[in-house]
């Protein structure tokens, strides 16, 4: 019952994280840059879950971020994918109700994929990118998503508690 | 043995029956017949008992009846509630309507400022759906696809200038790549000298929604505020169409390398609705 619940809660996160993306990557930027929802929510999806659990999830939000955005299947995928397989792996290490932990794991996540996408899309372009930009942006981009993967958190960590799900979840 | 008809059996239940009724029409004569004789005593109790019994049929009387009262006003009030509800509905609505037809006029006007200035080109009109979050490229999906006749490396262009090219179809929506995107590439005329050049989506200006403005011929004075157009090399963009204003000129030691940063015209994070060149 509580793994039946806590994936309508996990699935009920990508779907509205996926209409907090598109409403902000339509009106929203700063420095020129968009939060990234999609990644923050899988982030902490990966916190939350086992590494199997999460590829599964990093797969589902991949492949629908390529198909809503991108049109085709990319590398998107592929970054997604490592940023929860590194983060599930990661945060065993970690509690995960520390409010530290979840400003470690939003930077890890974000460099992870900030790092990945810049690799994959050289080799995909065959084109040599700046790298201190790419510095610049993982920078502003971490900063954004601390802020996002911090109050994402705090209300679905509440949410969890209070179903006695994040508790129970790894026993 | 019989009596009038009756058994002694039916006779019992007849007496147990009328019984009662009897004693009731009793009460009631002697009652009436003391009220009108005034007996002192006798009818004053009666009085009482039947102004009691009739007090009591008042008040029962005016408890339903106010009770209906109470009950016609809760529902005149419901009614009257409902009705204040439905009208402020149909307020929010037409609210929304102006807000809507606002925002659809600006779009129309958008579009009747393209269909003005390219009155020259046969173009589809579309509206921006979904805007990429990504870091590297710079696209975005319009709502119009094969269907509306729009194609695959066809020019995108907003009221003010060159905005994209047309880089995937699908039947009824188009993903648009924008001059910002670090692969594209456009060839443009810078007119007060009559060369060409090129400008180029750059990594590190695309935060700041700026473009790079590459190949200046050599000997080539280029001036800072000056408006570039498309040149029409290389098929997609057809020729004469504005992309920008020239920022600023970074010259380097050898004169080849010498680049300039361009202000586009089109406020690519802001638009709404674009013009798709079909022919």
């Amino acid at each position: 019952m509580k793994k039946t619940w806590k994936s309508i809660l996990m699935l009920l996160m990508i779907f509205v994280a996926f209409i907090l993306q598109i409403i902000m990557s339509n009106n929203f930027k700063l420095f020129g840059m968009t939060p990234n929802i999609l990644l923050v929510t899988l982030i902490i999806i990966s916190m939350w879950s086992e590494p199997h659990t999460s590829f599964i999830i990093s797969l589902l939000i991949g492949v629908l971020a390529e198909l809503i955005f991108n049109y085709d299947i990319g590398t998107t995928i592929l970054s997604y994918i490592l940023v929860s397989f590194c983060i599930s792996s990661i945060s065993k290490k970690y509690r995960r109700e520390s409010k530290t932990a979840v400003v470690y794991m939003s930077v890890v996540g974000t460099s992870i994929f900030l790092i990945s996408e810049y690799v994959l899309y050289m080799l995909e372009y065959k084109k040599l990118l700046n790298v201190i930009v790419m510095i610049e942006n993982l920078v502003v981009q971490s900063l954004l998503n601390i802020v996002i993967s911090y109050v994402l958190y705090r209300i679905f960590e509440k949410q969890m508690q209070e179903n006695e799900i994040i508790m129970d979840y790894r026993k | 043995m019989s009596y009038l008809g009756l058994t002694k059996k039916s006779r019992k239940i007849k007496k147990k029956k009328t019984g009662p009724i009897l004693w009731v029409i009793i009460v009631i004569i002697l009652a009436v017949f003391f009220n009108k004789v005034k007996i002192p005593g006798v009818s004053k109790l009666v009085g009482s008992i039947t102004n009691g019994i009739n007090n009591v049929g008042v008040t029962i009387k005016g408890i339903s009846t106010e009770g209906f009262k109470y009950f016609g006003s809760v529902k005149k009030l419901k009614n009257e509630n409902d009705k204040l509800e439905k009208e402020i509905g149909d307020l929010k609505y037409k609210l929304l309507e102006i807000n809507t037809l606002g925002t659809d006029n600006e779009n129309l006007r958008a579009k009747l400022g393209i269909k003005e200035r390219y009155n020259h080109f046969t173009l589809v009109y579309a509206d921006i759906i979904i805007r990429n979050y990504d870091n590297y490229i710079d696209t975005f999906i319009i709502n119009k696809g094969t269907e509306d006749g729009v194609k695959t490396k066809q020019a995108v262009i907003t009221e003010d200038g060159l905005l994209g090219y047309i880089a995937e179809t699908e039947a009824n929506t188009s993903k648009v790549v924008t001059i910002l995107d670090p692969n594209v590439s456009v060839g443009v005329e810078i007119a007060s000298v009559n060369k060409n050049a090129l400008i180029k989506g750059d990594f590190k200006l695309k935060a700041e929604g700026k473009l790079k403005l590459t190949y200046i011929p050599i000997d080539t004075e280029v001036s800072v505020s000056e408006t570039i157009y498309t040149s029409g090399i290389g098929g997609i963009y057809p020729k004469g169409i504005p992309v920008g204003i020239i920022e600023k000129v970074i010259n380097k030691k050898n004169e080849i390398d010498r680049y300039g940063i361009i202000e586009p015209l089109v406020d690519i994070g802001n638009i709404k609705s674009v013009g798709i060149i079909i022919n």
